[in-house]
This record gives C-alpha cells, sequence and structure tokens, in this order.
C-alpha cells in the first residue's frame, strides 16, 4: 500500500463571487524513500494540495468536491477531527515557508518543541522511550530530552542552551532547523516541506537540504517537497511533479522530466531559470502566446482523456 | 577616463552604541574599506548573504546614512550634506526599486497617481509641466509593457511582475541616471523574473542607464551583470568581470557561494547518489 495516494482530488472555494474550482483532479502517489518535488508558479494550487493532505483548510470556504486522499490507507478527508489531530505531528509532520511566523515568539523554543513532542508521545509515547504509564514530570523530562538530542543530531550546537532561548535569538536557518525538529519529533513516516528554504540564504539553503536528504535516507521517510525553484527539485527530488492553475502536467522521476521534459509548460518553466551557465538575451518569460498555446495543450490532453 | 558615474572609497559604517528600552546596544561594525567604482552604462552586482552589509552600503550610496569612514561620489560629488535643493537634486538622478513589489505601492492611490507623484517633486526640474503628466504617465506604462487600460487602477488589481513593472516605471518617471536594484526579482516566479530580467535589460539599452543590481541569487547576477563584487561580514571578498568571478573565483567564500546554487541539472547533485 502506498504510503500518500491522492486520486482525482478536486477542491473548489467559495467566495462572494461564487464557487472557483482551484484543484481539477490530481493524481499523486508518494511511497516511502521518495522525495517528491511538487512545483509550479503562484496560484497552481501545489500549497493547497500540501494543506489538503493534513486537511488544514478552513471547511468554510474549502469544500472538496471529488476525488480521495488516502494515507496509509486511511481515507483523510473523512476522518475524524480528533483522528486528524493525531495525524497531524504524529505520523504527518509540516514545514512552512517562513520560519519566523511559525514559531511563537514568546515562548522558549524549547517549551514549543516540549509540547509539539508531548502532543506527538500521546499516541506513540515509545518515539519517547515511553510505555505511556510514567508521571507529567517524567514524560516532559524525555520530550526535554529527546529535543535536544535531536536539535544537536541536526548540528545545533550547544542544544540544551539553545532550548532555554526565544525565536528572535535564532538565525533564519537556525529557526528552519528547528521547525524541521518539531516537525520530525514524532517521527512522522511523511514530510510535507512548503517552500522550507526559500526565506533562507543558498548557502543556508543548501544545509537544509542535506538535512532533510540525510532524514529519507536514515528513517525511509516519505517527502512531499512544495517549491516553485527547479533547481532545489534537481538536487534534492526522486520525483517531480509540475503543476499548472490546479492540474499536474507532467510527472515522473526527476532524470527524466529535468533532463527531457515532454510538456510545454515544464519547458518553458526550464527556460526562464537563469543559471549560472545562461547567456545575455537567452531567457524566455511565460509571454501572452506561450501561455495560450500551453493552455491550447493542456485542454487538448483533457479531451483526450475524456474521450 | 571620464569620471565614474559612482565612486566608492573606503568606505565604513558603524552602528553606533544606543542606549535603548532594554538596556545598552554595543557598537556594530556593518562595513569596512568598501571600494567600489562603476562607470555610466554599466550593470553593477552586489552578492552577499543576509547580514552581510548589502542594505548599509545601498542606504550609504543613496546618502540615507552618513559613512563613518571614506566617502560616497555621485558623478564626483558627494552624496550627503547636500542642503534641500541639492538633495532633491540628487534623488532625481539615483533611484531605487526594492524586493517586495507590493509594499513599495500605495494601496490607495492609482497606477497613474503612483508614478505622476514622482512628476510633482520632480517636474519642474525635468521640464514636463503639470498638463504633460498623464501623457508622460502612458509612455512610461508603455515602455515597461503595460497598456493605457492600467491607467486608473489600484495595486491590488495587478499581479507581482506587474507591480513590478510598475515599480520601475515609477523609479524611471525621473530620468534618473543610476537605478538601483535591491533583489527586484526575489518575489517573483520564474517565469514572470525572467520578463523582468529581459525588461530591464532592454531599458538599459534604451535609455543608457547604470545598475546597481543586488542579488542573492548568482544566476540573475551572471545574466544581468558585467561586473559582480562579493561582500561578506561588510568586507569586499572578490571584485570583477562576472565571467573572471563566476568561472575562476579565487576566494574560497565565493567558491562556496557558487556551489550553494542548485542547479537544474540533476546530474550536477552531490545529493543524489541513490541513482
Amino acid at each position: 500500500m502506498a504510503l500518500l495516494d491522492i486520486s482525482d482530488l478536486h477542491l473548489s472555494m467559495r467566495s462572494f463571487e461564487g464557487e472557483t474550482p482551484i484543484l481539477k483532479g490530481i493524481d499523486l502517489t508518494v511511497e516511502r524513500g521518495q522525495i517528491w518535488g511538487v512545483v509550479g508558479e503562484t496560484g497552481s494550487g501545489k500549497s493547497l494540495t500540501g494543506l489538503t493532505i493534513s486537511r488544514l483548510l478552513p471547511t468554510t470556504t474549502a469544500r472538496y468536491t471529488g476525488g480521495q486522499v488516502r494515507f496509509d490507507g486511511k481515507d483523510v478527508l473523512r476522518a475524524s477531527d480528533r483522528e486528524m489531530r493525531a495525524l497531524r505531528g504524529g505520523r504527518i509532520g509540516m514545514i512552512f515557508q517562513d520560519p519566523t511566523t511559525n514559531l511563537n515568539p514568546s515562548f522558549r523554543i524549547g517549551t514549543q518543541m516540549v509540547d509539539a513532542a508531548l502532543h506527538a508521545a500521546r499516541d506513540k509515547p515509545e518515539i519517547l522511550g515511553l510505555t505511556g504509564r510514567e508521571s507529567r514530570r517524567a514524560r516532559r523530562r524525555a520530550a526535554w530530552d529527546a529535543s535536544v538530542a535531536l536539535l544537536e543530531s541536526f548540528g545545533l550546537h550547544d542544544a540544551a542552551d539553545r532550548m532555554t532561548r526565544f525565536p528572535h535569538e535564532f538565525s533564519g536557518g537556525m529557526r528552519q532547523r528547528v521547525l524541521i525538529a518539531m516537525a520530525m519529533i514524532g517521527q512522522p513516516d511523511l514530510l510535507i516541506a512548503d517552500e522550507p528554504t526559500t526565506a533562507l540564504d543558498v548557502s543556508v539553503q543548501s544545509q537544509i537540504l542535506r538535512l532533510i536528504h540525510r532524514l529519507v535516507e536514515e528513517r525511509n521517510i516519505g517527502v512531499m517537497f512544495i517549491t516553485h525553484n527547479l533547481g532545489v527539485v534537481a538536487q534534492l527530488c526522486s520525483h517531480v511533479a509540475v503543476m499548472y492553475r490546479g492540474r499536474i502536467v507532467e510527472r515522473g522521476p526527476v532524470t527524466s522530466v529535468l533532463k527531457a521534459p515532454e510538456h510545454i509548460y515544464t519547458r518553458a518553466l526550464m527556460d526562464a531559470i537563469p543559471t549560472a551557465r545562461a547567456q545575455m538575451d537567452t531567457l524566455r518569460g511565460i509571454d501572452g502566446p506561450l501561455r495560450d498555446r500551453i493552455e491550447a495543450e493542456i485542454a487538448a490532453t483533457a479531451k483526450e482523456a475524456a474521450a | 577616463m571620464s569620471t565614474p558615474l559612482l565612486k566608492i572609497e573606503g568606505l565604513g559604517h558603524v552602528y553606533g552604541a544606543r542606549r535603548g528600552l532594554f538596556g545598552t546596544s554595543p557598537a556594530f561594525r556593518a562595513l569596512t574599506g568598501i571600494d567600489i567604482s562603476i562607470a555610466r552604462g554599466e550593470s553593477f552586482g552586489l552578492v552577499g548573504e543576509s547580514g552581510s552589509g548589502k542594505t548599509t552600503l545601498t542606504r550609504n550610496i543613496l546618502g540615507l546614512e552618513r559613512p563613518s569612514e571614506g566617502h560616497v561620489l555621485f558623478d564626483g560629488h558627494p552624496v550627503i550634506d547636500l542642503g534641500r535643493g541639492g538633495e532633491r537634486r540628487l534623488r532625481r538622478r539615483m533611484q531605487i526599486v526594492f524586493q517586495d513589489p507590493q509594499a513599495s505601492l500605495d494601496p490607495r492611490m492609482t497606477i497613474h497617481d503612483t508614478i505622476a507623484e514622482a512628476l510633482v517633486v520632480h517636474g519642474p526640474d525635468l521640464g514636463i509641466a503639470r498638463s504633460g503628466y498623464t501623457r508622460r504617465v502612458l509612455d512610461l506604462l508603455e515602455a515597461v509593457g503595460l497598456g493605457r487600460e492600467h491607467l486608473y487602477r489600484h495595486p491590488h488589481e495587478f499581479s507581482g511582475g506587474q507591480r513590478q513593472r510598475i515599480n520601475i516605471a515609477r523609479a524611471l518617471a525621473v530620468e534618473p541616471e543610476l537605478l538601483i536594484l535591491d533583489e527586484p526579482t526575489s518575489a517573483l516566479d520564474v517565469s514572470v523574473q525572467a520578463d523582468i530580467l529581459n525588461l530591464l535589460q532592454r531599458l538599459q539599452k534604451e535609455l543608457g542607464l547604470t545598475y546597481f543590481f543586488i542579488s542573492h541569487d548568482l544566476g540573475v547576477i551572471r545574466y544581468t551583470c558585467d561586473r559582480v563584487a562579493v561582500i561578506e561580514r561588510g568586507r569586499i571578498v572578490e571584485q570583477g568581470p562576472v565571467a573572471e568571478i563566476f568561472d575562476t573565483p579565487s576566494q574560497e567564500y565565493t567558491r562556496k557561494l557558487m556551489d550553494a546554487i542548485p542547479d537544474p541539472d540533476p546530474d550536477l547533485s552531490p545529493l543524489r547518489r541513490l541513482g
């Protein structure tokens, strides 16, 4: 059974002007040990796909109009809120783009780490080496020790001292490491990373990518890595799904998709990247006529599929 | 050789010790011994990580900070202590485009008013009468690839790329000689970034602009600039023609930065050993 299996997922968002379809039939399967890069432009629906898996979208505006999301066989869209709370931070870990807004500025890093650890340990006490019958104090101590050990293994020196500090005392790269540690403390099977390195310097970015890669090798987890940077996908991911306006237009192993892109949109994205090798006047943006051709090709494919 | 448009000599900047609400902050040295000379019509790139001093250097060039050591000369003249009129004339000759296209536009002003505001201040120096503002704004919008239908719209009706075009149009409204571009594309999608970079190249050719281009994306710098300086902890560690610095970096730090750029070719991945 696949770790994550999204099939024909449709999502609509309600607003004053009516209901707009956002995701138009997403199919994606993530196995353990795979790092799936989900790429696309702003508004293509890549983040919403990520949020759907842990069902973090507000149900007042978002409506699932079709399809299924199965996590380890369990239908996520029909699970109870209680089951979802256990999944989030337990079996599904999440990291987001902005390491500043995702940490509470008024609590020490340690307090926040321990909270995350104890939440995950409610269902899986063994991750902290507990049986579930220990006292509150013993559980807190175990959570603290596990947090320190994890932060140390992520390359944060003097982790015990750092745990007593506040988020503003950390650099962006260190904050992101803390957030990855918070996502990983529950020993999840699936990690959803939504643009985790976009706000960071390139040198810090490469450290974070190395860390995620190591986690996959050591723990055999599945990763869904959402980004708009094809360079990051090429470096880190094993597979890639290219999204355009709520659809996956091309998917496959990174080596084949990025080396020989078949879809016109994938090719257009590749042509727009200024690499160290790009010469003057060779970049091509996605202008009106090119967009029309992309739309036409997608419409043609949809028709073919329907026939 | 003619005077360089921008000359920075021995520039140092120390943020002074300040007594604040939560105690005294110690003095911090942000820049040390910066020497940069930029010729007219050149594109000069500045690369460095966060906290390396890029912003402090920009503020010194704009005359918004008083250097602690050394000086900044624009067309042979210092950029500080100019008096009100002198400062206004200098502002007209150097303009800046910021990273966040949304934050740099007033949400309550139409595009016409946003761009025309620059003309209200500098119109007399440029010889543009009030009656000519709308004509000029239309010309500027056309130059950055926006049509006249956009004239009376508000910023929220535009995409990120279009907003950045509006910012560029506003900066160009006063016919500047030096354009400082502070990460102008890092908030944009690659497809849109390519359009903006191409636009900037075309404008430079047409208007003979000089660019001071700040970015942490080395691909962008390589694509846009003639020369580049690499800044680390307030010091220029390496400076020279783009091809030379990128192909044969002499400094460990530059090499490290280059190696950290994720290349879109999967074969060049140091992580991928699993196949």
